[in-house]
């Protein structure tokens, strides 16, 4: 299968995807904390 | 009428200056799949044809009622007894079904699977992070599989080991016959077993009018721990829309050769898929409000064999029997479909075949991460005083954590015209992908939120 073309995303959209990227690295890692104090 | 190996799109070779075409044997054995689809739409046999075109969206569904899943709902059941969480179950597998059709569509218009189409279509850097999440999610995800397993097998008083041989063993046998179609058939045939927890609910012979009454009207609303009732919310709702889900139907649908021909058939998978785990799913739920008015909100033991030991002694040894092979099942089938979305996202992005029709060395990472990701999970368990019961809690909250992010590169697949034609979303579906979106982050944040004050002691 060839390639897709890459799609053009606006400045708005990268943002966006971006603010969302960390949002979820942050609430992981939030869980990830509080799982492991309650383990330890 | 589409020819066979048009979908596959075998690729073009310049031999001595000629173009040939070269099919791969993976594009071969997918072609004799397609001309069966094929002669049966031709002779007008629409339940063969049915029968042929099933099995990705009743696979990702039924998988998804896997053991973390099913002793989240029985422990909600248990906790709360019946009320909001009877229609929330409903209300998530609807959510679930407008997903995974948007990814039964993609895939079958675009041939090719998740990971692939977010690397291609939006870079390298997003794909990767995309495939790196449901690696992350999915081994936290397996373990808690391997969990479930071990805590039916206990009530039976067999030991953890047997638990990972059965686990790791399944997943070799049905990679065995190196056929996608093959794979699909044994899976299916397995998770029609998760019926078992409608047959435990029908036992426990619960108040029927006062489980219409529950599901009519969501109510008694459930009180107690702010936190208690956030993390049952975010656990039900990632265990019914993950991750994994997203890659795993659209990488099947692609890999069975689905075609634009096949989405009518593919949306009646998807929604038959949603409807038969939500039955099953309130089915856990009702099992476990069985032990609501005997303490249930009280049973730890579910590392070891708990529930099912509790519903033996509350309802009887039949009830517990269904309920612990039910859990086997559950959590065998969600080690066979989670397995191998890591096999499909793990070759899709480093750009390796990725199907279950590929043999010889070029397979080898999409059975190696198949088999691999099982194999860790399975190896995990068996450390002694590993955390498992927490990690299984954790797992469905961590999907839903990270499910956001994974359902906008749907949503923005799905609604790519350039992409899609004809297929792509009807603004409608736009608006209910973007509430489910918005509906699932706050969902997800505000259970990480709260947790991370009440552990850094911000909040009581």
């Amino acid at each position: 299968m060839n390639p897709l073309p890459r799609a053009r995303l606006s400045r708005g959209a990268q943002i966006g995807l971006w603010a969302l990227r960390i949002f979820a690295i942050a609430l992981t890692a939030m869980v990830v904390y509080t799982f492991v104090v309650q383990v330890a | 009428m589409t020819p066979p190996l048009q979908l596959g799109a075998p690729p073009l070779e310049v031999v001595d200056g000629a173009v040939a075409l070269a099919p791969s044997a993976e594009e071969l054995i997918r072609s004799r799949d397609r001309r069966r689809v094929q002669d049966a739409r031709r002779h007008g046999r629409r339940w063969y044809l049915m029968w042929l075109l099933v099995g990705p969206g009743i696979l990702a569904m039924l998988g998804e009622n896997d053991g973390p899943s099913m002793i989240s709902y029985a422990a909600t059941g248990a906790t709360y007894g019946l009320g909001m969480f009877l229609p929330f179950i409903v209300v998530t597998f609807a959510m679930a079904a407008v997903v995974q059709e948007m990814c039964m569509r993609v895939g079958s218009v675009t041939h090719r699977g998740y990971g692939q189409l977010v690397l291609e279509r939006y870079g390298p850097l997003w794909g990767w992070f995309a495939a790196g999440d449901l690696v992350f999610t999915n081994l936290v995800t397996l373990i808690a599989e391997f969990v479930a397993i071990r805590i039916g097998l206990a009530y039976f008083g067999i030991g953890p080991g047997w638990a990972a041989v059965l686990g790791l063993g399944l997943v070799l046998v049905t990679i065995s016959g190196r056929r996608y179609r093959s794979w699909e058939r044994v899976v299916l045939g397995m998770a029609i077993f998760n019926g078992l927890f409608l047959v435990a609910a029908v036992m426990v012979r619960p108040n029927w009018s006062h489980v219409g009454h529950a599901f009519l009207t969501g109510s008694p609303f459930p009180g107690g721990s702010f936190n208690t009732l956030l993390l049952l919310i975010a656990s039900t709702i990632g265990a019914t829309v993950t991750p994994w889900m997203i890659f795993f139907q659209q990488s099947a649908s692609a890999d069975k050769g689905m075609t634009k021909d096949d989405v009518r058939h593919g949306r009646f998978d998807t929604v038959v898929g949603a409807a038969l785990a939500a039955v099953f799913g309130c089915g856990a739920l009702i099992v476990g409000a069985a032990l609501f008015t005997h303490g249930g909100s009280n049973i730890n033991g579910l590392a070891g064999a708990g529930f099912p030991g509790a519903l033996s002694r509350i309802a009887g040894g039949g009830v517990a029997t269904v309920f612990a092979l039910g859990l086997i099942e559950a959590g065998a089938v969600a080690v066979l479909t989670i397995s191998a979305s890591t096999g499909y996202a793990v070759g899709e992005c480093i750009g390796v075949p990725h199907s279950f029709n590929g043999s010889g060395r070029g397979s080898l990472v999409f059975y190696g991460a198949n088999i691999g990701a099982a194999a860790i999970a399975a190896a995990i368990i068996l450390v002694p005083g590993a955390p498992l019961l927490s990690i299984a809690l954790n797992a469905n909250v961590l999907a839903t954590v990270l499910l956001p992010v994974a359902l906008v590169f749907m949503i923005m697949l799905a609604r790519d015209r350039e992409l899609m034609g004809q297929w792509v979303n009807g603004r409608l579906t736009n608006w209910v992908g973007v509430a489910i979106v918005g509906f699932i982050s706050i969902c997800g944040a505000a259970y990480a939120i709260d947790s991370f004050l009440q552990t850094v002691h911000v909040i009581s």
